[in-house]
């Protein structure tokens, strides 16, 4: 059952690169799971072999840990893999500031109680900016305000659909919501039947 | 007067919602082994079940062996897979069936999509099956429960980008992956284009011309894509779509043919190609977007116009061994692969083979052909495609994802470069440390020959 979500405040892990795949966030090698937890091992677990520098202050732990990732354009673009999702939300991520996402990685955030914050390049640069001179190591995300907050005292604007952000606050169950247009769902279905017959329940043949 | 999308997205929207996402109604959901498990254990959790168990299929494709011989142990998702399917009273179609394939060649083949139709599936390919004329688009694992759960999934409607072909196009036209617009595509002239994207339209390498218009394609982005049905697609479900030779009556085939745009100015933005000035294209870096032809080059830090760019590029460069700027006709390759949902069609595989038939591929390549499912390798081995590639010296495998997603064991080793019909050249794809580039079959083909990335042309001249 999705919980309420409000606001998140932590770590921060910058990785201002573009076009991050979910290939990247999560290796196909590790698909092969049935289960949704557990999954923070294989988070950037290539470029943590690779020891890139963003990655290094993690070396010799497990898994990452950040409650807020900043990062760059197009953030989560790729193959539709929720494990990607599910990976970052065990390393303790719980919101995310991107000057742009991938699509279904959008959506797969919101399903799962992680904040998707989307900056203009202002505001992004200000973020960047901010951790390079302080050495900021916490950043706090306010859902209801639209909020990035800096240690300085900095407040930036973020992007975030009311429905979405309506959807987070209250921690609906989607799927029950739908189903209580159950009489819209049969409507569809009788209409079909005799409107579009071709589209009637398919069948196997022999 | 509207756009063919707005009249599927319209007739099919249930209910809306105060946010401004619309309730469309899923007429068909594919399932695969990947992204299911964790969505069936979420509905039994939740004590729902499948609201209409025949909307539904589940096919095991991405991690399957695609080596011949008794089927090994798939492993524990492909098993709970056809458990789970089994338990909801969805059809399942195992390796080694006859009907088993890759989900997006095979759901067609089974006429399981049809045109004018709501096709979901937990695959970010999905939107290839929008050749057909319908409305098809990838979901993740948690709409994979709402779809089970309900027939029906939440989404926003996106921007509306209308691409035309103008004259006679013999090459191939992709798009890259990613959100906000969905695209239509036609053709005045000879309708080859719909050959074409029946079977490559896909998330993958958009066109490398340095033109305004394709350089918007190239931004837009796209989770849907779409192409009218017509006469080709018509016949095409007629002859290979088990189970809808009878219902494609003529009737039947008059609706789907009066599913199209008829207002191309209804489109949010509009951008015109020229089809005839586009080339066979190719690969260097580590996006689809890092495209060039062949007697083009990898690509230039210093030509950036950005410092984020310039470092991008000289990252792609080093992670592929490649210096600025080199010329890409001519750089060895360790590995072939023709195969992936993108290119496993016959008409693909017929494409290779010409310019297999008579040549065998070089020493230093491992080559592999992989039929997108079980219908297209028994064709190919009917018409004399399987023994063609096996004299050449290709490996011919059985149906499945295989390399281009690497879950299978098909995989490259680190540093190996490989010239591969599928669509994602992202670093580690292939394997870890493998260097991707993209290219059509039939260049594939021709590389696996020469030993080297090269343009096919060169070979049909020959």
């Amino acid at each position: 059952m999705p919980e309420p979500i409000f606001a998140a405040a932590g770590p921060v892990l910058l990785l201002a690169r573009d076009d991050v795949d979910t290939d990247a966030i999560y290796p196909s090698r590790f698909l092969g799971t049935t289960k949704r937890t557990g999954l923070g091992p294989a988070l950037f677990a290539d470029w943590r072999t690779d020891h890139l520098e963003e990655f290094r202050r993690f070396e010799g732990t497990p898994c990452i840990h950040a409650t807020v990732l900043v990062v760059s354009r197009n953030f989560g673009c790729g193959s539709s893999r929720e494990h990607a999702v599910w990976a970052l939300a065990d390393c303790g991520v719980r919101a995310i500031v991107a000057l742009s996402f991938g699509d279904i990685f959008y959506s797969n955030c919101l399903r799962n109680g992680i904040i998707p914050a989307t900056v203009a390049p202002l505001e992004y640069r200000a973020i960047v900016d901010a951790m390079a001179a302080t050495e900021t190591t916490d950043i706090g995300i306010d859902v209801r305000q639209r909020l990035v907050k800096l240690a300085d005292g900095a407040r930036l604007p973020f992007q975030l659909a009311a429905g979405d952000a309506e959807r987070l606050l209250s921690g609906t169950d989607e799927i029950a919501a739908t189903l209580a247009l159950h009489q819209h769902l049969l409507a569809y279905e009788q209409r079909t039947a005799t409107e579009m017959p071709w589209l009637a329940p398919w069948q196997e043949t022999t | 007067m509207t756009t063919l999308f707005s009249r599927l997205w319209d007739s099919h929207r249930v209910a809306s919602r105060a946010d401004g996402c619309d309730l469309l109604y899923v007429d068909r959901h594919v399932l695969h082994e990947v992204t299911s498990a964790q969505a069936f254990d979420q509905l039994q959790m939740a004590g729902r079940r499948v609201r209409v168990p025949g909307w539904h299929i589940a096919v095991p494709d991405h991690s399957v062996p695609t080596l011949q011989g008794p089927a090994a142990s798939c492993g524990e998702a492909v098993d709970t897979l056809a458990a789970n399917a089994a338990a909801a009273g969805i059809p399942y179609f195992p390796l080694h069936s006859s009907r088993h394939g890759i989900v997006h060649v095979t759901a067609p083949e089974l006429g399981f999509v049809v045109p004018g139709c709501t096709v979901v599936c937990g695959d970010s390919h999905t939107a290839t099956l929008g050749a057909f004329g319908a409305l098809a688009f990838g979901i993740g694992t948690s709409e994979v429960e709402h779809v089970l759960a309900t027939q029906s999934l939440w989404v926003r409607r996106p921007r509306t980008l209308g691409i035309e072909v103008t004259g006679t196009w013999t090459g191939r036209l992709c798009q890259g992956s990613g959100a906000a617009y969905h695209r239509e595509y036609r053709h005045r002239g000879r309708s080859r284009l719909r050959d074409r994207i029946l079977r490559q339209h896909s998330a993958c390498a958009d066109n490398g011309r340095s033109n305004d218009a394709v350089q918007h394609v190239n931004r837009s982005r796209g989770r849907f894509g779409m192409v009218a049905p017509d006469e080709v697609t018509v016949s095409w479900l007629r002859k290979h779509a088990a189970g809808l030779q009878n219902a494609a009556s003529d009737s039947i085939a008059q609706t789907w043919l009066s599913l199209k745009t008829d207002s191309w100015r209804d489109f949010d933005t509009r951008v015109r190609i020229d089809g005839s000035t586009i080339e066979p294209t190719l690969t260097w870096g580590t996006t689809p977007a890092d495209a060039t032809t062949f007697s083009g080059r990898a690509g230039d830090p210093g030509a950036a116009d950005s410092r984020a760019e310039r470092d991008r590029i000289q990252a792609a460069l080093d992670y592929m061994g490649l210096k600025a700027g080199q010329a890409v006709q001519g750089v060895p390759i360790d590995v072939a692969f023709i195969g992936s949902c993108t290119n496993s069609r016959i008409e693909d595989l017929r494409a290779a083979a010409s310019i297999a038939a008579g040549r065998r591929v070089a020493r230093n390549v491992q080559a592999l052909v992989v039929p997108g499912s079980a219908a297209v390798k028994h064709q190919a081995e009917a018409e004399g495609l399987a023994e063609i590639f096996v004299g050449a010296g290709f490996e011919w495998r059985g149906p499945g994802c295989s390399m281009c997603v690497a879950m299978n064991g098909d995989h490259l080793q680190p540093g190996q470069r490989c010239a591969s019909s599928s669509n994602r050249n992202f670093e580690n794809r292939q394997g870890s440390g493998g260097r991707t580039h993209l290219l059509s079959p039939a260049a594939v083909a021709a590389s696996a020959i020469a030993g080297y990335l090269t343009d096919p042309r060169e070979f049909l001249h020959a």
